[in-house]
């Protein structure tokens, strides 16, 4: 034996170029060359720091949120900015940034929750579509093709008029609308996986379909799904907040940015900061999360 | 459409009652648009015996890439069936009977799972074909990369930070893995450095004498599989034109086309001067094949009966084991 | 001159003429240098072979000479002169001066042609854009060139798109787009390793009438030591980015004159060679941001003595007599001791016959 470890010289000695030129790094696994690039993405680490702060303010809400959300102070509505209440009051005297918070900690949660199915869904139907192919695929494009006929909010708004307005409505829309992209992602990739050498590899290695599935083809088509997680968790929380300025999101009394600027628009001319805060809170969230989606595209692109 | 007559018989050892792996009468087609068939792979029979190399050589398009797909079951042939030892595998093979046939790829970048480690990968194949519990898997995944050539430190690394003379080691680690009757290799160096290249038809070979495996070449190096192998078959449209023991087969070519491919293969040292049989016209398109032999538009030899009658597949010369598909097969070069 | 040329015969005056050329990539910390110190000398109507493995630079070295190098890669230093013209590197002048006298064929004839035009279209291209013909005479010229070429029923096939030929025939095209401009000097990175073995061979043919009956230059780029023979009257052998050995084709091939080049002889395969078992290089291509210190080979050399080490050996010219004896020989150079002795290597060389091993004569001996 090592007779012929002496001849064929040991590994993993580096020989050379790798196949784009760039000298081959001995040694190196993938995780390392990620948290290289992500050491130096700068799209990632402001996106992921200002996505991180907005997470723990809302995760800490009770603790750093200096009034209780719906407590009146009818003495002192609409108020400006003062060491009292930092952003002023609103019309029933309820603090605003204590407002802000608690709305940020409700749009964000419903936001996250909202495309957990969906992202689960949408890449589970589009590689069994893409893996399998033959009638499931026809089906399960076919209900995209459907879905993505119609405009996203034609569509929301009409099954939260069925199901009811809430949170629950809202789970129930995006579930239903939300899957599709996902599904045609991870389609177009799987097709292309399915045709690589080492997924034959394994079945000729005798490995059943789902076990190739799950290690196989899902590890290297998840990460587009995952970029695209990210923006459309924007997507979805910018829904939720439209929902509820209209009236057909989280219902009052819990706090949700979208209500709170449908409320204070009457007072735009007077009192701006009641419509105008949470719009910019809406707006620093989707930077964050958008920052954060490009840097996760940068650092996971196939090497 | 005639008939594939006989097979030939492995030159194996004598007392090889059965061949280890045979192929008969493969045919494989897909259809293409309105009414055209392209015909990938034609009537194509043959044998390995045990400890057996046996090279198949062709240029694209000859099919060669699709024989081996067939006899690793990843591809059902329209007619015709793979046996090992005897025993016809079906369209559905099951795991043993997948374990005994093994592919080994072409393009060394693209035939590892980059996100797993080399580890990983062999550890996968051992534990689910109940091949090694417990402890012994590390020890068997040690063994793996000891009878490939690479230290016990490549278990840890990822196909990204290996060269492709390392890679394609690997790959032929993992399938050892499942301990096979049959290793495919399909072009398995000529996605490599020169240098590297010698290095892993060594590796072949070695591997042949010790564990006896018989193996299937596919390549268009000519003087790869004059090396490594001890049997060689020429395909042309997805027919084997040729097929003998490899002295015959290069040094008395009796096929028009073997001798062309010859003839154009660029040799490192002038010798004498050969015949310089320059193929008229372009390959032919697979989905119009020409009436009788495939070959006979570019054939220098060509003469009426080509066009009009398919050749067989027979002995040539007359009781020998080599078998040529040729009209003129009797003729020498 | 300093650094290593492969020099073209004395009475020939080059039509293309390179020397110092050093090629880096990366920028800081990270920079290497992918081509160091490269020169050589092409006649008019020769043919020059480049030979290498990956990293060897030699794909490089030919885009510098096309003025092609990829964003990150510079040409640092080197002249590079087409019939005594010096050629810029970068900058507006880099392409004006290479029309019309250099030109590229590149290795994937798929890639290397527009899809959505055909082939005719394409090939006219060159006189009209290049040469400023008017149309009529351009496409009509397109048609002669196919038919050079070799490409059968050229003017219905000049209507053809890309997809629809063969890889053969998409190849020729390439060429015959590359001779649209008249060149002086035809730059090719291995165009025939893409291509089936008979379909090389009719490529090859027609590259070598090509430069017989126009008076072509050829640089060929090549990792297959046999095609190189075929076609190159001379040879250039790369490590690691560096000129290593030097000389007529038939010389170097037959008694190399450094180590690498002796193991890359041994490690290939040969179709007549029956008994010759491969024998591979120990170790591995260096990475090219950590090429050993002394001579690059040396680690994987099995001549190498500890002063190989110390310092990157200098390329030296060879005794011509002793090392192949030139046009027509068998080795009988060797028999001629000539009764003044040695001369210096001045005298006896003609430039094209160089190794960058200290020790050449182990080379002959082991």
């Amino acid at each position: 034996m090592t007779a012929i470890v002496g001849r064929y010289g040991a590994g993993p000695a580096p020989e050379g170029p790798g196949p784009d030129g760039a000298p081959v790094v001995a040694g190196k696994r993938p995780r390392s060359v990620l948290a290289y690039r992500a050491r130096h993405s700068p799209t990632l680490i402001i996106g992921a720091t200002i996505t991180l702060g907005l997470v723990l303010v809302a995760v800490l809400a009770p603790l750093i949120s200096p009034y209780v959300p719906d407590h009146q102070d009818l003495y002192n509505i609409l108020s400006g900015f003062s060491s009292k209440h930092l952003l002023g009051t609103d019309e029933l005297g309820r603090d605003e940034l204590s407002r802000l918070i608690w709305a940020g900690r409700t749009d964000l949660r419903v936001g996250i929750l909202a495309v957990i199915f969906p992202f689960c869904f949408g890449t589970a139907m589009g590689t069994l579509a893409g893996y399998r192919g033959g009638w499931l695929d026809t089906v399960v494009m076919r209900a995209v093709d459907v879905l993505i006929a119609f405009p996203f909010y034609v569509l929301v708004i009409g099954l939260i008029f069925v199901v009811g307005a809430g949170t629950t409505g809202i789970y129930v829309a995006f579930a239903v609308v939300d899957w599709v992209v996902y599904a045609r992602a991870v389609r177009s990739t799987t097709l292309v996986v399915r045709e690589s050498d080492y997924v034959a590899a394994a079945r000729t290695g005798g490995l059943p379909d789902w076990r190739i599935l799950w290690r196989h083809v899902l590890p290297n088509t998840i990460t587009q799904a995952v970029v695209y997680l990210t923006n459309d968790v924007v997507l979805v929380i910018v829904a939720v907040v439209t929902l509820g300025y209209l009236g057909l999101g989280v219902q009052p009394p819990t706090p949700d940015w979208g209500a709170m600027i449908s409320e204070g628009q009457e007072f735009l001319t007077t009192y701006w900061a009641l419509a105008t805060l949470p719009g910019i809170a809406v707006l620093i969230t989707g930077l964050g999360l958008s920052l954060l989606g490009d840097g996760l595209a940068d650092v996971l692109r196939p090497q | 459409m005639d008939q594939a007559v006989a097979v030939a018989p492995p030159a194996a050892p004598p007392g090889t009652a059965r061949p280890l792996l045979a192929a008969d009468g493969l045919n494989v087609s897909f259809p293409v648009g309105p009414g055209h068939r392209l015909v990938a792979v034609e009537d194509v029979s043959f044998t390995l015996g045990e400890g057996e190399t046996l090279g198949i050589v062709g240029e694209s398009g000859c099919g060669k890439s699709t024989v081996a797909k067939c006899l690793a079951g990843l591809l059902r042939p329209g007619s015709g069936t793979v046996s090992l030892q005897g025993v016809a595998l079906p369209a559905r093979r099951s795991r043993q009977q997948h374990r005994a046939v093994q592919l080994v790829f072409q393009d060394p970048y693209s035939s590892l799972n980059p996100r797993l480690s080399v580890r990983s990968v062999l550890r996968e194949l051992l534990l689910f074909h109940g091949l090694a519990r417990g402890d012994a898997v590390e020890g068997r995944c040690r063994e793996l990369m000891a009878l490939v050539g690479l230290a016990d430190g490549a278990l840890d690394g990822y196909p990204s930070s290996f060269s492709g003379g390392q890679r394609q080691r690997i790959a032929i680690a993992r399938a050892l893995a499942v301990e096979p009757q049959v290793l495919v290799a399909d072009e398995p160096i000529s996605a490599l450095d020169v240098s590297v290249q010698a290095a892993i038809l060594d590796l072949f070979a070695d591997l042949r004498d010790r564990l006896g495996i018989g193996t299937v070449l596919i390549s268009h190096n000519l003087a790869a599989v004059r090396h490594v192998c001890d049997r060689a078959a020429v395909m042309y449209l997805g027919r084997i034109v040729e097929i003998g023991r490899k002295d015959e087969i290069f040094a008395d070519p009796r096929h028009p086309y073997t001798r062309a491919l010859l003839a154009a293969a660029p040799r490192l040292r002038p010798g004498p001067d050969r015949v310089r049989a320059r193929l008229k016209g372009e390959p032919p398109s697979m989905t119009e094949r020409p009436t009788g032999c495939p070959f006979h538009p570019r054939c220098p030899r060509a003469e009426a009966v080509c066009g009009a009658q398919l050749p067989e597949l027979l002995p040539a010369p007359a009781g020998s084991s080599r078998l040529a598909a040729c009209h003129f097969r009797d003729e020498k070069p | 001159m300093n650094g290593p040329v492969l020099k073209a015969p004395v009475l020939e005056v080059p039509v293309l003429k390179v020397s110092g050329l050093t090629v880096s990539v990366g920028r800081g910390a990270r920079r290497h240098v992918a081509v160091q110190d490269v020169g050589f000398e092409v006649p008019a109507g020769g043919s020059l072979g480049v030979v290498g493995e990956s990293g060897s630079g030699k794909s490089l070295t030919l885009r510098a000479l096309m003025g092609l190098l990829p964003p990150g890669v510079r040409a640092e230093r080197g002249v590079v002169e087409l019939a005594g013209e010096p050629l810029p590197f970068t900058g507006p002048r880099a392409r004006s001066a290479r029309r019309g006298r250099l030109a590229m064929v590149f290795q994937d004839p798929l890639s290397g042609l527009d899809p959505v035009h055909t082939v005719g279209a394409q090939v006219a291209e060159v006189p009209r854009r290049v040469l400023g013909q008017p149309a009529v005479a351009s496409r009509r010229r397109a048609v002669e060139l196919l038919r050079l070429v070799g490409l059968p029923d050229p003017e219905r096939r000049s209507q053809a798109f890309p997809h629809q030929l063969s890889g053969g025939m998409r190849q020729r095209v390439l060429i015959a787009m590359a001779l649209a401009s008249e060149p002086k000097v035809l730059l090719c990175d291995e165009p025939t390793t893409a291509l089936d073995v008979t379909v090389q061979a009719q490529v090859l043919e027609l590259l070598d009438d090509v430069r017989r009956r126009l008076g072509v230059a050829v640089v060929f780029v090549s990792h297959d030591l046999a095609v190189v023979r075929q076609v190159c009257d001379r040879l250039a052998v790369m490590y690691t980015g560096r000129l290593v050995e030097t000389g007529r084709s038939a010389d170097v091939l037959d008694h190399p004159a450094h180590p690498y080049t002796l193991g890359l002889l041994e490690a290939v395969v040969d179709l007549d060679d029956v008994d010759h078992m491969p024998v591979t290089i120990p170790g591995a291509l260096p990475d090219l941001a950590h090429v050993p210190s002394g001579c690059p080979f040396h680690p994987r050399c099995r001549f190498a003595s500890e002063d190989c080490a110390q310092g990157v050996p200098p390329f030296r010219y060879l005794n011509d007599r002793q090392w192949g004896a030139g046009e027509g020989s068998d080795g009988e150079g060797t028999d001629e001791e000539g009764s003044d002795g040695e001369g210096t290597d001045e005298e006896v060389t003609d430039g094209a016959r160089g190794t960058a091993c200290k020790y050449p004569e182990r080379v002959t001996a082991g």
